[in-house]
Parts: C-alpha cells; sequence; structure tokens
C-alpha cells in the first residue's frame, strides 16, 4: 500500500468517530453482512461515516491490508478496528459496542 | 455481451501451450492440475481439459460452468482443523447455496487472545481461499 493510499484510510476513519467500510451504501446496501452491521448501527441510533468499497477497488484493496482483515465490512470507532459483522453483532449483543462508543464520547 | 463474474482473465503467449480444466476440480482454475484423472478413476468419467497453442499473444476470459469454484463445506473444516491441532470445527451451509457458509470453530489455543485475535487466525488459515473460493463465512469462535 502506498503512503498515499494509507493517508486516504486514515482520513477517512478519522472523519467521523464510527466509519464503516462496506459494500453498497447504508440506504441500499449491496452485501448481507454489510446490511446487518448497518443495522446494529441503526438500531443504536448512530451517525456514522461510510465509503462504499465497490466504487473504489484501491480502498477495497487497500483497506484489508490496513487492518490485517481479509473481509468487508469492516468498522472502526476513534480510528480503531473493531471487527466485521460477527465481532460486531457480539460485541452489540453483549453490550461491549454500547460501552466503547460511550465511554470515549 | 455480458461476461460471467467468476470469468478468469488469462493472458496467453505465442509459442506456449495452454491447458485449461474441464473437470472442474482443478485447485489451479482456470488451468488444469491433473486432478481430472483422479476424478475419472474414481468416477468412471472421461474428463479431459482443453488444450490451446496460441498463435499470438491474447488476453481472454474463460469460464465453465463446470468450475468447482468455492470450497465445500468438509473443505473448509479440514482446512481448519489440521491447522488448529485438537480443534472442533462445524461448518454449515444454511441456505443450501454453497456459497454462504456459517463456521464454529472450538479451540482450546484460542485462550488469552481477543475476539478479534481469534478470528485473525482462522482467516489466516483460509488465506487465499478467501478470495476467491469462499463466497461468505460467518464465523464463531469458542474456547469450549
Amino acid at each position: 500500500m502506498n503512503k498515499q493510499t494509507k493517508e486516504k484510510i486514515e482520513n477517512l476513519i478519522n472523519s467521523n468517530k464510527i466509519f464503516l467500510f462496506m459494500k453498497g451504501i447504508p440506504d441500499n446496501v449491496s452485501c448481507g453482512f454489510s446490511s446487518r452491521i448497518v443495522e446494529v448501527l441503526d438500531k443504536l441510533g448512530l451517525e456514522y461515516g461510510y465509503s462504499n468499497v465497490l466504487e473504489d477497488e484501491e480502498i477495497r484493496q487497500a483497506i484489508k491490508e490496513y487492518s490485517d482483515w481479509p473481509t468487508i465490512p469492516q468498522l472502526f470507532i476513534n480510528g480503531k478496528f473493531i471487527g466485521g459483522v460477527d465481532i460486531v453483532e457480539h460485541l452489540y449483543f453483549s453490550g461491549e459496542l454500547q460501552n466503547l462508543i460511550e465511554i470515549k464520547n | 455481451m455480458e461476461v460471467p463474474e467468476q470469468a478468469k482473465k488469462v493472458i496467453l503467449k505465442s509459442g506456449n501451450k495452454y491447458i485449461i480444466c474441464s473437470c472442474g476440480n482443478s485447485k489451479t482454475l482456470p488451468f488444469c492440475d491433473d486432478t481430472h484423472k483422479e476424478i475419472n478413476k474414481q468416477h468412471g468419467t472421461n474428463y479431459r481439459p482443453l488444450k490451446i497453442w496460441p498463435e499470438k499473444d491474447i488476453t481472454l476470459k474463460v469460464f465453465s460452468k463446470a468450475w468447482k469454484m468455492f470450497l465445500t463445506c468438509e473443505e473448509v473444516k479440514d482446512l481448519i482443523e489440521k491447522a488448529l491441532h485438537g480443534s472442533k470445527v462445524q461448518v454449515t451451509n444454511p441456505r443450501n447455496d454453497g456459497k454462504h457458509l456459517q463456521a464454529i470453530v472450538i479451540y482450546k489455543g484460542f485462550k488469552g487472545k481477543s475476539l478479534l485475535e481469534q478470528h485473525r487466525i482462522v482467516y489466516k488459515i483460509l488465506g487465499e481461499n478467501l478470495k476467491e473460493r469462499i463466497h461468505a463465512l460467518a464465523l464463531e469462535t469458542r474456547l469450549e
């Protein structure tokens, strides 16, 4: 990954407290896994930034390398990689996700 | 003209010979890796690969519906169990589409590792397979 792409990713994840790399956009999600993360974030009434990787092949590949995680969606909170849908749902059902967001508010 | 999403792009150079898989079981799709010989022996079939001698350099996309693009539940289970000694792995295909798999990995070696790390371990084992040979995998990891 070149420096420019890395900066682009860092700008994105720091542009919003909660940032989601996903397939599609929140109102028109193109993948079941992305849709489940959107659902969790919406249930919590959270505002978040997002990037549609289907429209940016460079980000689509680079984000996997950046977070050392081979799949999309990927959720970031406070610039830190949290996980994909399985982990986000796990954290949501255990209440840890809610804590994670509130504590650092 | 619409080219199927799974079609593979290949660059063929003149002067070389290329052998394309027709049985669908090659590990090096679209190219043949001689797996058909084993398949023919086991199932009494008569698969023969397609041989190509390009007369000039050419780029093209190829696809066959016979190609077994996705790993089966058993293959995913074997990969993980072999890599994580003593683990118990259950892989299912709830939608029965061969594409959306669900895996539960129970492994004592996960002890002391965060959920993120546990998932990373499994992803590392599956490696390149996650790019093309596993469409979607829901993952659950546990100590016991």
